[in-house]
């Protein structure tokens, strides 16, 4: 390497930490050339200081915001030493800072699941389950090596039952830690092929005025290959049934803590959570049964008042023919029922109809009959 | 040819313009307030449990005779069909002549975890549509379900036909497992009776990360860093910082209408095969005979356009009405694209069926 090129990259380095000195009003003094061009976010976030509103949003911002200022700057540093940008190398690179550690990490560093790792489940462990690393177990001469074994004596005397708990819990956890593995494979497979899918889309960009010309360009690109990617893996058969597993056995790790717990307080006094769901369960039942009642009381009601309606209208029908005759009554009603009864009264629209039913029947009986009803029919 | 075009000297320019920015940015962050949300004025016309009936009150006049009743999904907050003032369904259709009333499902806890979906559907859509339906004087009213509440929608009206006049479903899944449908895909193999009995009710942040881990890169990062390019922006800063509280303002799921929800729409798919079953009475899809506008989102990657469309021709209608929205599952209701499309075509099929 040549000294034009050390110099070069100092150049550059003070160049950016100079701006962003100017950016710090000079509050920031004392930047040091040698440092990454990230460690600018850390300072200013220093510099402004966080509130309850925004401080999520400006952890996310800033590590997001390191990661791709990393990117950049490495960038910066392969091209002054060969005069391009070799995807590849850069992308080698970064997962090699990574240390493979975290597999499921994003565009140059950065990591999607910050807070909890590749485990989706991994935030719920907090208090109830310590961190647990089988791999120790496997390390020849470790104390440890031998529980694996001793999982699969029977358990026996006074402590049967407990031991037997511990057991189950500790079987749980192995079969977790298996699936852990499984799932923390698969993602760091698809990064792998995202790299692919990024060199080929890159091949694509070749052709004269489709280069990138910003790495933000570059940015966006890489995330496009890596959501890809991720998305084949994540509807595969083998992440389908990996994710399962992880789930699944989550579950039973953290039920046979809960089932431990729930010994523990209730030896103690307290309520646990299965006398309190017994509870719950009750009174959802109870409130069931209690609209069910309710329900039923206002159908009655409801149907109490129909039946009223409708007594009223026949006590209206009969007036007209106790006085006018039957012939003279139903024609009337007939005129009177309502012909397109748009919006009529729940209770009150079968009513009518059934009025104007009757009448219609009482007509036709007439017709079929010429005689002149006497006044006594 | 070379695909990446940028110098060293580039890539520093890029450095220091990323910086000045989030610099500048971070004065912007400094002086925010907290951010509010719901913008139309509403008053609470019937409460049960944690369950509110809202009626959005309107300063326009009311030209349709029959009220929209809004029923949102159980796992985000509702007030994404009113997040703002420029950004809202619900004000857009008040200004087109609608009485507005929105279900708000409340934030279940642990006393709620043994609701049903039948309490849901059955119980708690049914007592609202009665509320509304009396408050009009009417026999049926019209029904808009999202996401997951159009899905108990289309149950609640293939069970209550004579309760509901005309039936929006928006971005509402229906073929709960097609190919591309990743939620589903993930869900299929899970011991959710294990998964249930265990958690009980199941944490809103356990559903977020599900959620982000559809599309992690793009909504863990990249969105992150795209926030540098608005942050000079006090109004699109807002904007944005409402959208993150509506994102993980989230309740959690009641364990037994999950179990039923995961088992029977998931992992069944039954209501394809009209066999999800409420209370003893199985939801046969037929039974709707009512008018139904489907819309769907094109780019939505929670409910796929192909979960979606298969509606057309599961239901007894003969009034069906499809509509592609260009579009992801938030941005129907909250881009601009949306507030310019869905309303209006929303308030012209109702106009035409009131």
């Amino acid at each position: 390497m040549s000294s034009d090129f050390f110099e070069s990259i100092k150049g550059g380095a003070e160049q950016y930490w100079k701006s962003f000195s100017d950016l710090a009003s000079g509050t920031y003094s004392n930047p040091n050339p040698t440092s990454s061009w990230s460690e600018s976010l850390e300072q200013m976030s220093k510099l402004y200081g966080k509130t309850d509103q925004n401080e999520a949003l400006l952890d996310q911002m800033m590590s997001q915001g390191k990661a791709f200022l990393g990117m950049l700057e490495n960038v910066y540093k392969s091209g002054q030493s060969s005069g391009s940008v070799d995807f590849a190398a850069l992308a080698k690179k970064t997962l090699e800072d990574l240390g493979q550690q975290n597999p499921f990490t994003a565009g140059f560093g950065s990591n999607p699941f910050a807070q909890s790792g590749a485990n989706p489940f991994a935030f719920m462990q907090g208090n109830s389950m310590p961190a647990f690393d089988f791999s120790k177990f496997t390390q020849p001469g470790a104390f440890g090596a031998a529980i694996p074994q001793l999982m699969d004596f029977p358990s026996f005397g006074l402590n049967r039952e407990s031991q037997e708990r511990k057991i189950e819990m500790f079987k749980g956890m192995k079969a977790h830690f298996e699936a852990n593995k499984v799932y923390n494979a698969l993602t760091l497979k698809s990064m792998q092929n995202g790299i692919e899918r990024m060199q080929s889309k890159l091949a694509e960009r070749s052709e004269p005025g489709r280069e990138l010309d910003s790495m933000k360009a570059v940015y966006d690109l890489w995330i496009d290959a890596l959501e890809e990617s991720f998305a084949e893996t994540a509807l595969s058969p083998e992440f389908q049934d990996a994710y399962a597993d992880l789930v699944n056995t989550k579950m039973r790790v953290q039920a046979s803590i809960q089932k431990q717990v729930a010994l523990a307080t209730g030896e103690l006094g307290m309520p646990t959570r299965g006398e309190l769901d017994s509870v719950h369960k009750k009174l959802a039942e109870m409130r069931r049964d209690a609209r069910l009642q309710s329900g039923g009381a206002q159908e009655l009601e409801a149907i109490k008042e129909e039946l009223a309606a409708l007594k009223r209208e026949v006590a209206q029908l009969k007036k007209p023919v106790a006085s006018k005759g039957l012939l003279a009554a139903a024609r009337e009603s007939v005129q009177s029922a309502p012909k397109n009864a748009a919006e009529p009264k729940p209770a009150q629209a079968s009513v009518s109809k059934n009025a104007t039913a009757t009448a219609k029947a009482a007509v036709k009986t007439v017709k079929a009959n010429p005689k002149p009803p006497t006044k006594s029919a | 040819m070379m695909p990446i075009k940028i110098s060293p000297e580039k890539a520093l320019q890029e450095a220091v313009k990323f910086t000045q920015k989030l610099s500048a940015g971070m004065q912007t962050l400094g002086k925010l307030d907290d951010v509010h949300y719901g913008c139309t004025e509403k008053e609470a016309i019937y409460s049960e449990d944690k369950l509110v009936l809202y009626r959005f009150k309107s300063e326009h006049k009311i030209t349709c005779k029959t009220p929209l009743l809004i029923s949102y999904a159980l796992v985000n907050r509702p007030y994404m069909v009113d997040l703002q003032a420029d950004r809202s369904i619900v004000r857009n259709l008040q200004a087109m002549g609608h009485e507005v009333y929105l279900i708000d499902w409340g934030y279940p806890d642990r006393s709620d975890r043994f609701l049903t979906l039948d309490d849901y559907i059955n119980g708690y859509i049914g007592r609202c549509v009665d509320v509304v339906a009396a408050r009009h004087k009417l026999k049926a009213i019209n029904l808009l379900g999202i996401c997951q509440g159009g899905a108990f929608s289309l149950c609640y009206t293939a069970l209550n036909p004579e309760k509901i006049k005309n039936l929006i479903t928006m971005v509402t899944p229906v073929d709960f497992q097609t190919p591309d449908n990743m939620l589903s895909h993930w869900t299929r193999k899970l011991d959710v009776d294990l998964f249930i009995d265990t958690l009980g009710n199941v944490p809103a942040d356990l559903m977020n990360y599900c959620y982000l881990s559809l599309k992690p890169y793009r909504l863990n990062s990249q969105k992150y860093v795209g926030l540098v390019d608005i942050l000079d922006n006090k109004a699109e800063l807002e904007n944005f910082l409402r959208m993150e509280k509506w994102i993980f303002d989230s309740p959690d799921q009641a364990g037994e209408a999950f179990r039923q929800f995961i088992k029977d729409f998931y992992q069944g798919n039954k209501l394809m095969k009209n066999e999800v079953v409420l209370n003893g009475r199985r939801v046969d899809l037929k039974t709707i005979k009512q008018p139904i506008l489907n819309i769907f989102a094109e780019q939505d990657h929670l409910v796929p356009p192909s979960a979606s469309i298969p509606l057309k021709g599961l239901t007894g209608t003969k009034d069906y009405t499809q509509l592609a929205f260009k579009g992801g599952h938030i941005g129907i209701y909250v881009s601009g694209r949306a507030q310019r499309e869905v309303p209006p075509a929303i308030s012209k099929w109702l106009k035409e069926r009131d």
